[in-house]
């Protein structure tokens, strides 16, 4: 796995996939190129920075069966398709199925530049917040389970004796409770870890 | 009256032998008389000899003797002629009646008669046996003509006449071989009749010919040799069948079948349009992006000139594969005529390779190829049995389209057939065919599919059924439909 963003190319056209390696070289961008699908499943890691290019057609398993595979996976890669005349239909699909862009052969490399960049600037987007997302949930994960309670009708915006009431303890122990949390979660302020919360929201409940 | 001897000679007589007087009374007469009109012993001594005629002689011979004795003109006598005599039941028959004078006065005469029914009967019937022949001549539809050893028209009936001289043209005397054009041909011909000298059968072929009006006809000439009584070559009987009319409308049904087959075949690549579309931007987009990459690497500030040289000719060969592809398509569009050759089915098979390929991608469908090696040759026209292998790869990639994108698998595989065929298979792993559909599969316009002309099958059939080879479908394993295509093989060519 390099750190660098790498640009992966599936298309069972050799020609098209050693066209695509030059023209990216040409710009400074690594390439990996992939004969099939399977084959780009079987090598691929979660972790490489980068976008996949991908041709919507190809015998065996086709583009779009290959973005069902990644989504079932929970990959965040971004995937532009290449498509061909009379294609629409198809790329509509892909495009409903969370695909990045799509452009049709033969294209403006401009274009295709743009797109690319596009894509791993959003794949670094996407894996800077998936980083802190992952750090953030280490940090509740480290909370005892009465912080948390405590750290949710904080977020909830209710104040140390209404939090006292609802748990049933007194203030001064919601004191003391609220005090490991902000240490814990490396705040200094119950608005940051409101903002916090917000941002690991539709995935924090496990 | 007369002496012993001219009593005996006579009676000796086969002949009958009638004297008569002057006024036409019989005098005398032999016994063959008798015998040849059926009377008995004396009863006609003293009858006029009119008795003996039919009219309209019965009436007139008193004219005729008349006639003679004051003329001296004799018409008969010493002239001999053929007549008709009358016997006592009044039946009429030929005679041969030659007759002497008997000088005097007043003179008598001698008759004799000689039957000649029998000669008269025989060239009555080769006269009848001649018009019969005669007419049989002129009802034939075809030309008759009889050659002497020269190949010189002897005889010919009137439709031969018609047809290959005009009214005023006497076609007697003529050579045959005038009547055949081409040079070739004309000695294809003479070396036909020879070769009918010592047999007893006919010899037949078909010969171009140049009517009296000048038209083209095409004419199948049978020939036979004839024999003199002695055993020597006489010549020829020859008829010839002007099959012009049957010729054009076998060229016509060819021609007709042929179109039919081009448009079908236009048909099926224009189905196949997309798969083309998509197989030439393949190497279309290969070339613009290596081409853009060039001159992105040529712009650096320290070129890769590595990059640019391998990019250069990779242009030069996607640019070649996108040729290929044309001219893989153009030899199926190409309008010329239907023409065999010795042909290797797995060169055809190659030849498709590319286009099947990108149908089978747009069908999303994997293409199996597996080609038996060492095939003995078909003699075919390839166009046309490419034609058959299109359709058959079409309807099984159109048969596995409701399968599983990974499942649908579509093969192609060649093999020998028994001792003298060669085979082709297409096998597709789909639902197989409907056994309701499996009677009227090869029947024009039967079709299961929304687009398609229905033909597809049944142009299959008559093009391979005019290759002389069968086509066919089982059921695959474990499931599909499999056809099969089976050729002869050429004789002599590697086993």
């Amino acid at each position: 796995v390099s750190s660098k963003p790498l640009v992966m190319v599936v298309d069972d056209d050799a020609g098209v996939r050693n066209a695509m390696r030059s023209l990216l070289k040409s710009v400074g961008l690594e390439s990996m190129l992939f004969g099939s699908a399977q084959e780009f499943l079987d090598g691929y890691k979660a972790s490489q920075p980068g976008c996949l290019l991908l041709d919507i057609r190809m015998p065996g398993m086709s583009g779009l069966e290959l973005q069902q595979q990644l989504n079932l996976r929970g990959a965040v890669i971004p995937v532009i398709f290449m498509t061909g005349h009379g294609d629409i239909p198809m790329a509509v699909e892909a495009m409903q199925h969370g695909a990045f862009d799509f452009l049709q052969k033969p294209f403006r490399d401009q274009d295709l530049l743009d797109r690319i960049q596009k894509a791993i600037t959003k794949d670094g987007e996407l894996r800077t917040s998936l980083g802190q997302h992952t750090r953030i949930r280490e940090k509740l994960d480290s909370l005892t389970p009465r912080e948390r309670e405590v750290l949710d009708l904080l977020v909830k915006g209710k104040q140390n004796k209404a939090v006292a009431q609802d748990l049933g303890v007194s203030p001064r122990t919601v004191e003391i409770h609220r005090a490991r949390v902000m240490e814990k979660m490396e705040v200094t302020s119950i608005a940051e870890l409101v903002h916090m919360m917000l941002d690991v929201k539709p995935g924090a409940e496990k | 009256m007369f002496s012993r001897e001219t009593h005996a000679l006579m009676e000796a007589a086969v002949d009958a032998i009638i004297v008569i007087d002057h006024e036409g009374r019989i005098t005398a007469m032999n016994d063959a008389t008798r015998r040849l009109f059926g009377y008995a012993g004396e009863e006609l001594l003293g009858a006029n000899v009119h008795q003996l005629m039919p009219e309209p002689d019965r009436v007139r011979h008193d004219e005729y003797m008349r006639n003679y004795e004051s003329s001296g003109v004799a018409r008969i006598i010493g002239i001999g002629r053929e007549v008709f005599a009358r016997r006592k039941d009044g039946s009429v028959f030929p005679v041969h009646l030659s007759v002497g004078k008997i000088e005097g006065s007043p003179p008598a005469f001698i008759g004799i008669l000689r039957d000649v029914s029998a000669e008269h009967d025989a060239r009555r019937a080769i006269l009848l046996e001649r018009d019969r022949a005669n007419a049989y001549l002129e009802l034939n539809d075809s030309i008759l003509l009889m050659l002497d050893p020269q190949r010189r028209i002897q005889e010919i009936n009137a439709l031969g006449s018609e047809l290959l001289g005009a009214p005023s043209v006497d076609l007697h005397g003529r050579d045959w071989l005038d009547f055949i054009r081409g040079e070739t041909e004309r000695e294809r011909a003479m070396l036909m009749l020879q070769s009918s000298l010592g047999s007893p059968h006919s010899r037949e072929r078909e010969f171009d010919a140049v009517d009296a009006m000048g038209e083209e006809r095409r004419i199948y000439w049978r020939c036979i040799a004839r024999r003199a009584p002695d055993g020597t070559a006489a010549g020829w009987l020859c008829s010839g069948h002007d099959v012009t009319d049957r010729q054009r409308r076998e060229e016509e049904a060819l021609l007709a079948q042929e179109r039919l087959t081009r448009v079908a075949r236009l048909a099926t690549l224009g189905e196949m349009a997309a798969g083309v579309a998509h197989e030439l931007n393949q190497p279309l987009t290969a070339i613009t992006t290596y081409a853009r990459a060039c001159d992105r690497h040529l712009e650096n500030s320290s070129p890769d000139y590595g990059e640019v040289r391998e990019a250069v000719r990779e242009i030069g060969a996607e640019g070649q594969r996108a040729g290929e592809i044309i001219r893989r398509l153009r030899q199926l569009v190409r309008n010329d005529a239907s023409e065999r050759r010795f042909t290797d089915l797995n060169e055809l098979v190659e030849e498709l390779r590319v286009l099947i390929a990108a149908d089978a991608r747009v069908h999303g469908a994997r293409l199996r190829i597996d080609l038996a090696p060492g095939l003995p040759a078909v003699d075919v026209d390839p166009v046309q049995i490419q034609q058959v292998l299109l359709n058959l790869v079409r309807n099984a990639l159109e048969a596995v389209a409701d399968s599983p994108a990974r499942a649908r698998v579509v093969s192609v595989v060649t093999a020998r057939a028994g001792s003298d065929e060669v085979e082709f298979r297409v096998i597709d792993n789909g639902p197989g065919i409907a056994p309701g559909v499996r009677p009227r599969l090869f029947e024009p316009f039967c079709t299961s599919k929304e687009t398609g002309t229905g033909l597809g099958l049944a142009i299959s059939r008559t093009i391979v059924q005019a290759h002389k080879g069968s086509i066919g479908t089982c059921d695959a394993e474990p499931h599909g439909a499999e056809f099969f295509v089976r050729l002869p093989a050429v004789d002599g060519s590697p086993k």
